[in-house]
């Protein structure tokens, strides 16, 4: 069985090889570190779309499990020199089980008591990051995290980085990619539009949302965990709430419920500050700004879950993968 | 012939209300059974206490021989009980496709795994792809499969909503009122339709105004007054039943 | 025992979280008419403070005196963020589209994108720093209650929240415009059946809510006298942590939870860091939402 999906194929080809090409005949490490930054804004933007857009769980809490990979793989990795697989890996368990313990209680809640909940956590995680000195060394930041290692080889250069992201981002979209088109993505789909009827359809809506949260946390680990070391220092100022708008910018800018729209949506929100960077310190104003006019006049986003579901759907069914 | 389902002295109250007061009755296997009664007599009620989606009072419930009362409405749903409801709940931003989807999954179950490898679960997933098709094709859905279901006509929301449900591919169905709102040749070709489902076999438990179908189509009808439960036999009785003639009187006048 | 100390920070509390609750209370109006939170509210406390600021410096006014111009910069913020962020998504008026959820959270971002927008704005204006009113016009007299320190400030926040919510009773219960707002926020069909133009009281409920708000922020800036661009977001959050635990759409569980909010901030001073009492708020919010999910004042049938 031949599964077409000549987009994702699109996308892996301009990420792996477009783009590092570009970077390699015109770039400079600026571009190369935006390049970065919007692959690992595209896998946010993928896990909140998963959370928000096909689970329907409005969500403010990014920086939470963003920043809890982050610091853990800044901390393993300082303290005890771990090397990659083992960093993403520990970055995707803890995360899961992390977003599995809060998620319990909190997936119940109704979409606006959900929506300040998740607020109240981005919160609790920033005061945490910024007082809990011993562990994360407070305001400073956490400063000279190594490079990436794998096993006895370090990577470092612009394109090794790139490489590591590239590679673990197109891994967590197709993950989210997998379970969004998916009957599994249906069942999420039914219990955000109605969770009674999607019981007594015989879906267990709260299993399911609790999954969808999991898997975002987890997820937003990874990213986190890129995040460290691409970064090399981590200070409790990434991780505000004002950060978490970000995410849901990218999200809805890209279209809610698209994957497409993720990695559309994290090139506006990291690429369109840094153009306005000469006018001054706009970057929240410029991504305050993106949410609002899109929010205004793209209501459906720029590849909305509408458009990219009938464009998979399209292919499954002339592929006869969905009839038969 | 034995009963699929039993209710026993069922009672469900609001703050004092009784809205079904100590009603009892069975429905065999393969009827086609009409719940009848004016408006406000508790038939919803009723439904709803089946369905799990509300807990009874007092009372118990039999299905398939073991007891179901106060079971959460996934749990009825897996053991085979498939509702539509009265006012209409398709899921409006999805699919026509992925709301018949919705009730072939409640019956094969989804797993995250199985999203993740695809060929985990292949199996599942074909039956799940084949009772979706086939629930689109019997109600003649399946050109509008790629609609977004609030985008339908409210006839034909109506019928997707029961082809969900039958997608669950259930043994008892719950039909709360399906012709209400369809024209004259709707309501003909629903009534063609649920008598089908019963030849082929399905248990029926059916809640509807329109009379002429109820006679028509039930093999038995169940009438309730206020929560009270006030007649049980085949169509012809029942109409000439002096309790049920005094319930609708008093109701319409 | 009465311990002076102990009672001074609870009493300090209660009149932070009595801000909380004035700042609440706009949140609480405009979700009881609309269901959609109004994110930019803490943008108009920010504004209620930065108008104090001009009134006593540049216009030189005695403290207050900047109240017409508080009164007024709230209300044209109030309708500025209605007609901006809520407006345009409200072309129909039936119920079912008016509260629908895709409007609900479109509002929502909308308003949370504009308070951005707002806020950085602001920034750029004042360039992040905190500015400060000055001493003399400050309402920092220190005042003895009973062996109780308190200032004049705090005295006055007090004062004002329940000068404004009694005067809030008055005009939800006492005039046409308070009942034309209950009616729309009970049953909006009925209220547009008897004529009640539904979009009128939208407005009057972002002007209601929005003069709270700022004058909101006007007691707190005299009553500690400093004064930043984001400090409307640590409040308007705390605001509407207290909305939520309050129950979404009661005033009174609003203010309760509100002072709530602000006297076990008092009390976890006495025992954390100052540092860590930023989280207390949330803590208490999710330990309230996990054993209430929906509150702990929810209005019957809302
Ligand atoms: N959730 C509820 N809370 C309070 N009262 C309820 C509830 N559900 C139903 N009732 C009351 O119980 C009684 C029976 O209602 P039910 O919906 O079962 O009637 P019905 O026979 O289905 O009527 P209809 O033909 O109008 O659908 C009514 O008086 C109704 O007001
Ligand atoms: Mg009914």
């Amino acid at each position: 069985m031949n599964r077409p999906l000549p987009l994702g194929w699109l996308l892996a080809a301009v990420i792996l090889v477009v783009v590092p090409a570009a970077l390699w005949l015109f770039g400079s490490a600026y571009a190369a570190r935006l390049a970065q930054l919007v692959l690992i804004t595209a896998l946010l933007a993928a896990a909140l779309n998963l959370l928000i857009g096909t689970a329907g769980l409005l969500s403010l809490d990014t920086v939470v499990y963003y920043g809890f990979g982050a610091y853990l793989t800044a901390i393993l990795s300082t303290n005890y020199g771990t090397t990659l697989p083992t960093e993403i890996l520990a970055a995707a368990a803890a995360g899961a089980l992390l977003g599995g313990l809060i998620g319990w209680p909190l997936v119940r809640l109704a979409s606006i008591f959900f929506a300040v909940a998740t607020m109240g956590l981005a919160t609790i995680f920033h005061t945490t990051v910024l007082n809990w000195v011993d562990l994360t060394r407070g305001p400073m930041g956490y400063r000279g995290i190594p490079a990436f290692k794998l096993g006895e080889f370090t990577i470092d250069g612009w394109a090794g980085n790139y490489y590591v992201i590239a590679v673990v981002v197109l891994g967590g979209v197709w993950i989210v990619h997998r379970l969004t088109h998916s009957y599994y993505g249906n069942a999420m789909r039914a219990a955000r539009e109605d969770e009674d009827c999607a019981r007594a359809m015989g879906l267990s809506p709260h299993a399911l949302k609790l999954q969808a949260y999991a898997v975002h946390a987890s997820l937003m680990s990874v990213a986190g965990a890129l995040y460290a070391h691409a970064n090399n220092f981590l200070s409790p100022d990434n991780f505000v709430l004002l950060e978490s708008g970000l995410t849901l910018t990218a999200v809805v800018v890209g279209g809610l419920g698209s994957l497409p729209g993720a990695f559309i949506g994290a090139l506006v929100v990291v690429l369109v500050p840094e153009l306005l960077r000469p006018l001054g310190n706009l970057r929240a104003f410029g991504f305050g700004m993106i949410l609002f006019l899109s929010i205004l006049f793209l209501p459906r986003g720029l590849w909305s879950e509408v458009s990219s579901l009938a464009f998979v759907r399209r292919h499954l069914f002339r592929e006869g993968w969905l009839k038969r | 012939m034995s009963s699929l389902l039993e209710i026993d002295r069922l009672s469900r109250h609001f703050h004092g209300l009784r809205a079904v007061d100590e009603v009892s009755f069975g429905v065999n296997r393969g009827e086609l059974v009409g719940l009848i009664g004016p408006n406000g007599a508790g038939k919803t009620t009723v439904f709803n206490c089946i369905a799990g989606t509300l807990a009874p009072t007092l009372g118990e419930l039999r299905f398939d021989g073991a007891r179901i009362t106060g079971f959460a409405p996934e749990r009825v749903a897996a053991l085979g009980i498939a509702r539509t409801f009265q006012n209409l709940r398709v899921f409006p931003d999805i699919t026509v496709y992925d709301n018949v989807s919705v009730g072939a999954i409640g019956r094969a179950g989804v797993s995250f795994a199985g999203a993740l490898l695809p060929f985990l679960e292949r199996g599942r997933t074909r039956r799940i792809a084949d009772s979706t098709s086939t629930a689109l094709e019997r109600f003649g859905l399946a050109a509008h499969a790629g609609t977004l279901a609030g985008n339908l006509s409210y006839g034909q929301k109506k019928l997707l909503e029961i082809a969900r449900a039958l997608a669950l591919e259930p043994k008892l169905l719950l039909l709360d009122e399906p012709a209400a709102g369809l024209n004259g040749n709707e309501t003909e070709a629903l009534a063609v339709l649920v008598r089908d489902l019963r030849d082929a076999g399905l248990t029926i438990l059916l809640v509807e105004h329109d009379m002429p179908m109820v006679m028509r189509v039930c093999d038995r009808i169940v009438v309730l007054d206020s929560g009270r439960l006030i007649a049980d036999g085949a169509p012809a009785q029942v109409r000439a039943d002096a309790a049920v003639r005094a319930a609708y009187l008093g109701d319409d006048s | 025992m009465f311990d002076s100390f102990v009672a001074g920070q609870l009493a300090i509390g209660a009149s932070v979280g009595l801000t909380y609750a004035l700042v609440a209370i706009g949140f609480t109006l405009i979700y009881r008419v609309l269901s959609a939170v109004n994110f930019a509210h803490g943008e108009v406390y920010t504004l209620g403070a930065f108008a104090t600021l001009v009134a006593v410096t540049t216009l030189k006014a005695p403290p207050l005196a900047a109240v017409p111009l508080v009164i007024v910069v709230g209300l044209a913020a109030g309708l500025g963020i209605e007609r901006v962020a809520f407006r345009p998504f409200r072309r129909f008026t039936d119920e079912a589209s008016l509260k629908s959820r895709a409007v609900r959270e479109a509002t929502l971002l909308s308003s949370l994108a504009l308070g951005i927008v707002g806020r950085e704005a602001m920034d750029q204006v004042w360039h992040g720093q905190w500015l400060a009113i000055p001493q003399d016009k400050m309402l920092n007299q220190p005042v003895n209650l009973g062996g109780v320190m308190l200032s004049a400030g705090e005295l006055a926040i007090a004062g004002l929240s329940l000068v404004l919510l009694v005067g809030l009773q008055w005009l939800l219960l006492r005039t046409r415009v308070g009942l034309e707002i209950r009616a729309v926020s009970s049953n909006l069909v009925g209220a547009q059946f008897s004529g009640i133009d539904i979009n009128r009281v939208v407005l009057a409920t972002f002007a209601v809510g929005s003069i709270l708000g700022a004058l909101a922020g006007m007691v707190v800036s005299l009553a500690y006298g400093s004064i930043q661009s984001s400090m409307g977001l640590t409040v308007v959050l705390k605001a509407f942590v207290a909305m939520v635990i309050g129950g979404l759409t009661s005033i009174p569980g609003a203010v309760v939870a509100g002072v709530l909010i602000g006297v076990a901030e008092g009390a976890a001073s006495l025992w954390v860091a100052s540092a860590w009492t930023e989280m207390v708020a949330y803590v208490l919010l999710i330990f309230t939402l996990i054993f209430f999910p929906r509150g702990l004042f929810r209005r019957r049938g809302a």
